[in-house]
């Protein structure tokens, strides 16, 4: 089924924004991740 | 230094692949605009079963060697694996809506695609509740296994069992597509696969920073 253009492209940017939200949101976690331990780790260190 | 590299080509690849998807691949007549949702969609799936292999292929090189760089390797792409289940499922969803009036078709596919996904999440939460290191590499590897078998049956599933899910474009049994529509499809799953890997190089380098604070830790409690 076409849904019409204006739908379509609602879909298609929902979708794309889905995608590369995920993955923003993954480098987000991972970086707060990576700053907490390297903050623990110079916490042992010492 | 090659995280940096690969960063940029991963950023470069995302902008080539929109432009690709959106600009440079024509308006499929069936389905019209709706279709450009494929050419995210698809890399989705492909690097979600690229992530159950993937899985799979560490946790047998742990079982093998016993070196816990393997379950590092494992786990990490474990990771991966939710994530990129989920932008499939729910890319997927968004097109089912418009496409057949249901958010969830039910099928096989849509059905194996979401058993791949929360074998991925049984997989994390089991190594949640192992605290010891050599314990909870080696069982959670069962569930690798278990979504390395999920694959094949995923992929054999439109051609074995009655499935709204489209059979493929691509490849000796698909159904063929314009070139400029496969073209971008292949820029996509480039891309997409460059930011994978850029992924599993930050993630790598997390999880070697995480056993290395926790053997301190534990060095701490001992003393």
């Amino acid at each position: 089924m076409n849904p019409g253009p204006t739908l379509g492209l609602t879909a298609v940017i929902a979708a794309y924004t889905v995608v590369l939200g995920a993955l923003l949101v993954f480098m987000v976690v991972m970086s707060r991740k990576r700053k907490r331990l390297e903050r623990r780790r110079k916490e042992l260190k010492q | 230094m090659r995280s940096r590299i690969l960063g940029i080509a991963s950023l470069a690849g995302i902008a080539v692949a929109l432009y690709f998807a959106l600009v440079y691949a024509p308006t499929e007549q069936t389905m019209g605009v709706l279709q450009r949702v494929f050419y995210f969609h698809l890399p989705q799936a492909i690097l979600s079963y690229v992530a159950a292999f993937l899985v799979g292929f560490g946790s047998l090189m742990y079982l093998i060697t016993r070196d816990l760089k393997w379950d590092r390797f494992a786990y990490c792409n474990a990771e991966l694996g939710v994530l990129f289940t989920t932008t499939t499922l729910i890319t997927g969803m968004i097109w089912g809506r418009l496409a057949w009036n249901v958010w969830w078709a039910g099928d096989a596919r849509t059905n194996l695609e979401l058993i791949l996904g929360l074998l991925y999440v049984g997989y994390l939460m089991l190594r949640v509740y192992l605290p010891e290191r050599e314990k909870r590499a080696r069982l959670s590897t069962v569930f690798g296994f278990l979504a390395v078998l999920d694959v094949p049956i995923n992929y054999g599933a439109i051609y074995w069992w009655d499935t709204q899910h489209p059979k493929p474009v691509l490849g000796p049994r698909g159904g063929g597509a314009d070139p400029d529509i496969k073209m971008a499809i292949y820029v996509s799953l480039i891309a997409f696969t460059i930011v994978y890997t850029w992924l599993l190089t930050k993630r790598l380098s997390l999880a070697r920073l995480e056993d290395e604070v926790g053997a301190m830790e534990s060095a701490v409690e001992a003393s």
